[in-house]
C-alpha cells in the first residue's frame, strides 16, 4: 500500500525535475542560438541520437542520460575543433560535411547504445557462472555427504524435505 | 471371563494346599501337580529343570509368584517355632518371591531361584551343559573353550548362564538393572552385556579370552552398522580388530569407546541431514533465480554504464579544455 502510494509521488516529482530541466535546456538553447549560433548547429546536429532517444521515450531515464553523456563526449571535442578554427558558420558547415566529425558526435551515441546492451549481458553472464559454480559445489557437497552417511541418508533427506 | 475362571480355579488350588496340610501338618506339602518336602523345594526346581518338565515348573512358579509359599512358612512359624528348621529360611523364600516379580528378564525369574535355592547346582545354560560348572571361573573357562571351537558362535549369557553369574557374583546388579530397562538385541543391551562380561573376567579370569572376544565380535557386529558414517564405523572396526588381539574384554570396549561414537555418530548426522537439507534449498533457489539474477545484472549495468558515460564526459570535457586552450 505504502509502495503504491509513493509511487505516484515519484513520478510527480521527475514531472517537476524534467520540466525544470527543460527549462535550463530552453534558456541555454534560446542564448546560444543568440550568441554562438555556430556552435548550437554543430551541438543540434550531434545530438541526434540522443533527441532521437528522447522521443523514443524508452521510460529508461537512466539510458537518455548515458546516451546524452557519452554523445555530449563526443560532441565536445568538436565544438572544442570549431572554436579553434573560428567559429564561423562557413567553418560549421565544412565540419558538417566531414565524416569523421560525424563518427566522433555518433561514434559516443554508439557507444552508449553498445554498452547499455553489453553491459547487463556481461554482469548477467558472470552472475550465472557464479551461481553455477556454487550449484556444483552444493551438489559435490551433497555428494561427499551421501557417500559419507550412506543410502539411508537420501531417504531420511526425501523424509525431512517432505515433512516440512 | 477367563481370567475370572483362572483366577477361581487358583483359589481352589490354594484352599486345597491349605486344607492338606490343615488335615496332616508334618506331610509333604501339595500343589496341583507336585509335592515336595519344606526344605526340598530346591532339589524339586532342580528336577523340574532336569526333566524340563513345564508343569512342574509352572506350579512352582506359581507357589513363589503367589505368595502361598510365604504365606505358608509365615502360619507354621507363627504355630509353632521349632519348625523352622524344617523350612528354607524366610528370606531366601523371600528372595524368590522378588526374583519372580521379574521373571522375564534375565538373570531373575524360576532359574534365579533354583540357583539360589540349591547353590551346588551346577550351571545349567546350554553352553556349559554336562561340564559341571559350580563357580565363575569355572564357567568363564568352560564358556571360552566352547566359543574359541565354534569361533564366537554360541550364547553365554542365556537365562541359566545369566541366573548363575547373578548368584554367584555379588556387585553385578547394577548390570542386571541395565538390562531390564533395554530390549534384548537393543545396542544399549549388546553394551551391557559386554560391560557384564568384561567385569567378569577382570574379577575372576585377568587374562586373555580369546573366545569371548570372538563372540565380543559376533555380538558388535550389528552395533557396528548402527553407526551410520562409513569413515567412523571404518575407525571403529579398526580399532576393535586391534584390541581383539588382546583378547582383554574391558579393553574391546575401552578402545571402541561405542557409547560416546554411536552418540557422536547421531549428531553428527544429524547436523550432516542439516546441511544437506540447506545445501538443497540453497541449490534449489540458484536454480530458479535467473529471473532474479537477470532483473540484478539489468541494474548494475545501467548503473555500471551511467558511471563509465559521467567518467567519458569529464574525461572528454578535461582533455578537449587542455588541448585547445594551450
Amino acid at each position: 500500500m505504502a509502495k503504491q502510494k509513493k509511487q505516484p509521488a515519484k513520478m510527480a516529482e521527475n514531472r517537476v525535475g524534467q520540466g525544470i530541466a527543460l527549462f535550463w535546456v530552453m534558456v541555454f538553447s534560446g542564448l546560444g542560438i543568440v550568441f554562438i549560433p555556430p556552435t548550437m548547429l554543430i551541438l543540434f546536429a550531434g545530438l541526434i541520437p540522443s533527441l532521437v532517444a528522447i522521443l523514443l521515450n524508452t521510460g529508461r531515464i537512466g539510458s537518455i542520460a548515458t546516451m546524452l553523456a557519452f554523445n555530449l563526449a563526443g560532441i565536445i571535442p568538436v565544438i572544442g575543433i570549431l572554436w579553434d578554427r573560428g567559429q564561423t558558420f562557413n567553418e560549421a558547415f565544412r565540419m558538417l560535411t566531414d565524416v569523421y566529425m560525424w563518427l566522433a558526435m555518433f561514434g559516443g551515441a554508439g557507444l552508449a547504445v553498445f554498452l547499455s546492451w553489453a553491459v547487463p549481458i556481461v554482469v548477467f553472464s558472470a552472475s550465472e557462472l557464479q551461481a553455477k559454480a556454487m550449484i556444483a559445489k552444493l551438489q559435490k557437497r551433497r555428494m561427499k555427504l551421501v557417500e559419507e552417511w550412506g543410502g539411508q541418508f537420501v531417504a531420511d533427506m526425501k523424509d525431512g524435505a517432505s515433512g516440512r | 471371563m477367563g481370567g475370572a475362571a483362572h483366577a477361581q480355579a487358583r483359589s481352589e488350588t490354594t484352599a486345597v494346599t491349605h486344607m492338606l496340610r490343615l488335615l496332616d501338618p508334618k506331610a509333604p506339602l501339595w500343589y496341583r501337580n507336585i509335592s515336595f518336602s519344606r526344605n526340598a523345594i530346591g532339589m524339586l526346581m532342580l528336577e523340574a529343570f532336569r526333566q524340563d518338565n513345564m508343569e512342574m515348573k509352572k506350579s512352582i512358579a506359581e507357589l513363589f509368584e503367589s505368595g502361598l509359599l510365604l504365606n505358608i512358612a509365615m502360619t507354621e512359624f507363627r504355630d509353632k517355632r521349632e519348625r523352622r528348621a524344617d523350612w528354607l529360611p524366610e528370606a531366601s523364600i523371600t528372595g524368590c518371591q522378588g526374583y519372580m516379580k521379574n521373571g522375564g528378564e534375565l538373570g531373575y525369574g524360576l532359574e534365579r531361584c533354583l540357583y539360589e535355592l540349591s547353590p551346588e547346582t551346577p550351571c545349567l545354560s546350554t553352553l556349559v551343559l554336562g561340564s559341571h560348572v559350580r563357580n565363575i571361573s569355572e564357567f568363564i573357562e568352560v564358556a571360552e573353550q566352547k566359543l574359541l571351537a565354534s569361533n564366537g558362535h554360541g550364547n553365554p549369557f542365556d537365562r541359566h548362564a545369566a541366573a548363575f553369574i547373578a548368584t554367584k557374583s555379588r556387585g553385578l546388579d547394577k548390570f542386571l538393572i541395565s538390562l531390564t530397562l533395554y530390549p534384548a538385541g537393543s545396542v544399549e543391551h549388546v553394551l551391557v552385556e559386554l560391560k557384564l562380561f568384561a567385569k567378569l573376567q577382570a574379577l575372576s579370569h585377568p587374562g586373555p579370552l580369546p573366545g569371548f572376544a570372538a563372540w565380543a565380535e559376533e555380538m558388535l557386529k550389528p552395533v557396528f552398522l548402527k553407526i551410520r558414517s562409513r569413515l567412523r564405523r571404518e575407525v571403529v572396526i579398526q580399532r576393535f580388530r586391534e584390541a581383539r588381539k588382546s583378547g582383554d574384554l574391558g579393553m574391546i570396549l575401552e578402545a571402541t569407546d561405542l557409547e560416546r561414537q554411536l552418540a557422536q555418530d547421531r549428531r553428527e548426522y544429524e547436523e550432516a541431514l542439516a546441511a544437506a537439507g540447506e545445501a538443497d534449498r540453497l541449490a534449489i533457489f540458484l536454480m530458479n533465480g535467473t529471473d532474479a539474477r537477470r532483473a540484478a545484472a539489468e541494474g548494475y549495468g545501467a548503473w555500471i554504464t551511467s558511471v563509465l558515460s559521467v567518467t567519458a564526459l569529464l574525461a572528454s570535457t578535461i582533455l578537449s579544455v587542455l588541448y585547445f586552450m594551450e
